[in-house]
């Protein structure tokens, strides 16, 4: 009875000097663990805080949040899954001292129990805590990156404590169940194994390491070639599971068969550097491989979160010069002929016309009635309304068009408009209150300029469409600097109360928008970037010290046979060198093909100047190498201690 | 012909703080002839693996000097040990110390390989070694997966790959079961014959007996030697146990 007692009363003391005794790797452990907790209840609070959403332009953020946190939720399983692996194996040896001691297999569940509790209590308490002294200026930034109102209070809101404990809650429990599950199933042979037998060698290594190259370029087909479109997303996706996979899968066959090849050559293996780094690489390929890849893919996420981020605070001019060519915009059904109030006006052009979406194929274009067809948006309008709206005249005869377009060149000798074809005389390089990219995709308009009004309705009835042409007026407006806010707010009082009014925009509210927009993404890139980081960190750091713990013996025992100090230190860079390079490598290869499909999803919400993509690109794929190297470096000396202690 | 020199040697190991002084050898001397095959005895703690350590230039003595060949090894410089090691020393150890990530004949190549030999002289070395030893059959298979006596006998053939002057070896039976020691000590004398020096380090009385000599330790200092000349093994026996047994009654007093 006593002695059971007794018992009971030990186990939490041997949980929490478990976690104390291995502090150098619990504490980066409940370090990112806090970490993810502040940043999880910082966007749960910002969600939850219905004061937000009372701003104006504050649309986006809500969605924003939502995907930062299930970003957040996604990765951070994996990372834990992964780090707790590492925690469990490093302490498997005194696992089964406590075995062997007479601790049964349901005691050291229930210390495991309560380690877990204890873990999962400290990080909630971290990381709420900080949540709470920070959160306010956490708020305020984001309120001051997206352009918001600052007078609003950083809310504590009792759901948002709620769902972060839950949240990591289950996350925790699940690393529980899993390292229970792997106490059940190992004997106390096992556990105090001291030999350590090779990785056994990965099977059918080449068939793996094609179907991993052939899997990673389905990925990258993918990324280049997907449209933007409803699939989007599901693109999206599908590339990053096939580039994770195919990341994998070559680097633990290509890694097998280039270490193959080395030790089959002779005159290269046996030489004292390689002969024991390349042995020591290949005993622990499974477990080289696993964490290379999960550097490269860390490094590939945290790239290419910085470059988005980076693009887009460079970036958030150019969308809005891009889109404002103006500064206010008016739409109406019909032909308007009431003047607008000129008062504080500049200038102001009117344009009238129809827009119809069409089928495009080349250059036919054909109304459809599938409701799901892709399709583009034509502006028709008459060479006297185009003249009208301020431009130069054309002088277009029957049968002629003229043609512009906001985004790429069309370059169309002649246009199909339904059965009727039409010559195209010019294709403008300009209109009045229009900005073209080359860039603009998606978001792009073709103007067809005909003769007059009769060559219109010519042309709608041929393409199947009768009765009263739908014309639309659109007045673009530039205003004086002064006042420029009263203006506006006097112009959208004026169109609402006009007949047939269909839109008012204006540059204020849409760089407001834009802002909003913007500073929601940054203050998530920013943070999603650091919790990346702090994970990637984490898992060089425990390459580190497993790779140390493994090979401290064999450099012992190298060093009794004859091998120098200075020996030890050159093939221990060597080591380190070989295999540096590799994730880098591969990371910034998935990013220069993500590009393609950034630029892409970048183009949608109105950032077409590609040179900010890619100086950004550049910049952060520079500065990345450099935390990288550093952080090896760093890293680096926990090995170097581990192995020459 | 002289091939190694020990002379006063004494090794003080001393607490960090310095309070507590052990004196782990005391004035030791001797010699040891080219071609000789040397066992040192004694008792657990008497500065055995103490004075093995400091013949392999792993430790060094507080004072005295080991010279070889006319040359003191302990004026060797930090960087010069390594390679010196790797020249003239070959090393068995109680717990084999075979690398689980080289295979067999990886492991038996290391030394060479550390001294930056050419893969062709050194399989040629190989070869005949492991013929010799009976391992010639497990070269591609890996520490893990072959019995202690099979791991010993690599470990031998990883200390005579080299050539050595001088083989060390530390409680080589020690981990071994009678059969496999037997083994291990007939190849040791079969070594010996073929004119290698070995000193052995061992608690067994059997393994002392296929020896030369035997040098018993008590307390760091030289007790006793046996010479084996031409008695016989039964004689031999007895005249070690018996010394072993005045070792333990002297230690009582
Ligand atoms: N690194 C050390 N620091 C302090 N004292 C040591 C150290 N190594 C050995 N000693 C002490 O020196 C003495 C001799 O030790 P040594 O290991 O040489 O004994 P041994 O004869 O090899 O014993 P065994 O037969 O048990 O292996 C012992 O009293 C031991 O406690
Ligand atoms: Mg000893």
């Amino acid at each position: 009875m006593v002695k059971k007692k007794k018992k009971r009363h030990l186990l939490p003391v041997l949980a929490i000097n478990g976690i104390l005794k291995n502090n150098s790797i619990y504490g980066p452990y409940i370090f990112a663990g806090a970490f993810a907790v502040f940043v999880f209840f910082t966007l749960s609070s910002i969600i939850v805080n219905d004061l937000v959403y009372t701003l104006p332009y504050s649309g986006y953020i809500k969605v924003l949040m939502m995907i930062g946190l299930v970003v957040l939720g996604i990765i951070l399983v994996p990372f834990l899954l992964y780090t707790n692996s590492f925690l469990i194996k490093q302490r498997k040896k005194e696992l089964a001292l406590y075995t062997i001691l007479g601790l049964g297999k349901k005691h050291i569940s229930i210390m495991l129990l309560i380690e877990t509790l204890v873990i999962y209590l400290v990080v909630l308490f971290g990381g709420i805590t900080t949540g709470l002294v920070l959160g306010k200026f956490m708020f305020i930034l984001l309120l001051n990156l997206s352009g918001l109102d600052l007078h609003i209070q950083f809310e504590l809101n009792g759901k948002a404590f709620l769902n972060t404990m839950v949240f990591f809650l289950i996350l925790y429990l699940f690393t529980l169940i899993k390292n229970l599950v792997s106490v059940y199933r190992l004997t106390p042979s096992e556990l105090m194994r001291s030999h350590k037998e090779n990785d056994r060698e990965p099977r059918f290594a080449v068939l793996r390491g094609s179907i991993g190259v052939i899997v990673l370029c389905g990925g990258y087909w993918i990324a280049i070639n997907s449209k933007v479109d409803g699939f989007i997303f599901t693109n999206f996706f599908l590339a990053i599971i096939f580039v994770i996979i195919g990341t994998y899968c070559i680097f633990k066959a290509g890694l097998h068969v280039l270490l193959t090849k080395m030790r089959k050559n002779k005159r290269f293996y046996y030489k004292a550097q390689n002969f024991i780094t390349v042995s020591g690489i290949h005993q622990r390929i499974n477990k080289s491989s696993t964490s290379l890849s999960n550097m490269c893919i860390y490094s590939t996420m945290i790239i290419i979160t910085l470059l988005c981020t980076v693009s887009l605070f460079f970036g958030m001019t150019h969308i809005v010069n891009y889109r404002y060519a103006y500064d206010v915009e008016m739409i109406f059904e019909n032909q308007v002929t009431s003047s607008i109030p000129m008062e504080n006006v500049k200038q102001f052009n009117k344009m009238v016309y129809i827009d119809l979406s069409l089928v495009q194929e080349e250059n036919h274009f054909s109304v459809s009635e599938d409701e799901y067809a892709p399709k583009e948006k034509v502006r028709f309008l008459t060479q006297e309304q185009y003249e009208e709206f301020g431009n130069e005249s054309l002088n277009l005869e029957d049968g002629e068009v003229a043609v512009f377009t906001n985004g790429p060149d069309l370059n169309f000798k002649e246009i199909h408009l339904g059965d009727q074809t039409f010559t195209v005389t010019e294709e403008l390089e300009k209109i009045v209150g229009v900005n073209k990219s080359y860039g603009n995709v998606y978001l792009n308009v073709i103007y067809v300029i005909l003769k007059n009004e009769k060559m219109v309705e010519n042309t709608f009835h041929e393409l199947g469409i009768d009765g009263k042409l739908a014309y639309k007026t659109k007045y673009i407006v530039m205003l004086n600097e002064e006042n420029k806010v009263e203006t506006i707010e006097k112009l959208s009082l004026w169109t609402s109360q006009q007949p047939g009014m269909l839109s008012f925009d204006d540059v204020i509210s849409g760089e407001a928008d834009t802002k909003s927009m913007a500073g929601g993404l940054l203050f998530l890139g920013i943070f999603c970037g650091i919790v990346f980081l702090i994970c990637f960190l984490i898992i060089m750091y425990y390459k580190q010290i497993s790779e140390g713990h493994d090979d401290r013996y064999n450099f012992w025992v190298m060093q009794k046979v004859g091998l120098s100090d200075g020996e030890v230190k050159s093939t221990i860079r060597r080591q380190i060198m070989t295999v540096f390079f590799i994730p880098l490598l591969f990371a910034t290869i998935h990013t220069l093909v993500a590009i393609q499909m950034i630029v892409r999803l970048f183009a949608v919400i109105g950032l077409f100047e590609e040179s900010v993509i890619v100086l950004s690109s550049i910049g952060v794929i520079v500065f990345y190498i450099f935390i990288y190297m550093f952080s090896y470096l760093k890293t680096s000396k926990t090995y170097y201690r581990i192995v020459r202690m | 012909m002289l091939l190694l020199e020990i002379k006063n040697l004494d090794k003080i190991y001393s607490s960090r703080l310095g309070l507590n002084k052990v004196q782990a050898l005391d004035s030791i001397s001797f010699s040891i002839e080219q071609g000789e095959y040397i066992a040192v005895m004694g008792e657990s703690g008497s500065g055995k693996t103490t004075l093995l350590n400091i013949l392999a230039t792993i430790d060094r003595p507080t004072s005295g000097e080991v010279i070889l060949e006319g040359e003191n090894i302990l004026g060797l410089k930090q960087s010069q040990l390594s390679a010196f090691r790797r020249d003239n020393l070959g090393f068995v150890f109680q717990d084999f110390n075979l690398l689980d990530t080289l295979s067999i004949e990886d492991n038996i190549y290391l030394p060479m390989v550390l001294a930056g030999e050419s893969f062709g002289d050194m399989e040629e070395r190989m070869k005949a070694l492991t013929k010799r030893l009976g391992i010639e059959n497990l070269l591609k298979k890996y520490p893990y997966e072959v019995s202690g006596g099979q791991k010993q006998r690599t470990a031998v053939a990883r200390a005579l790959i080299t050539r050595p002057k001088l083989v060390l070896a530390d409680e080589p039976t020690g981990a071994l079961d009678s059969k496999s020691s037997e083994h291990l000590l007939e190849l040791f004398s079969e070594i010996h014959k073929g004119g290698q020096t070995i000193l052995m380090v061992t608690h067994s009385i059997k393994a002392a007996c296929h020896a030369s000599r035997v040098l018993f330790i008590r307390d760091g200092k030289i007790f006793n030697q046996i010479y084996r000349g031409v008695n016989s093994y039964e004689k031999m026996y007895k005249k070690i146990s018996e010394t072993l047994t005045s070792l333990q009654v002297g230690g009582e007093f």
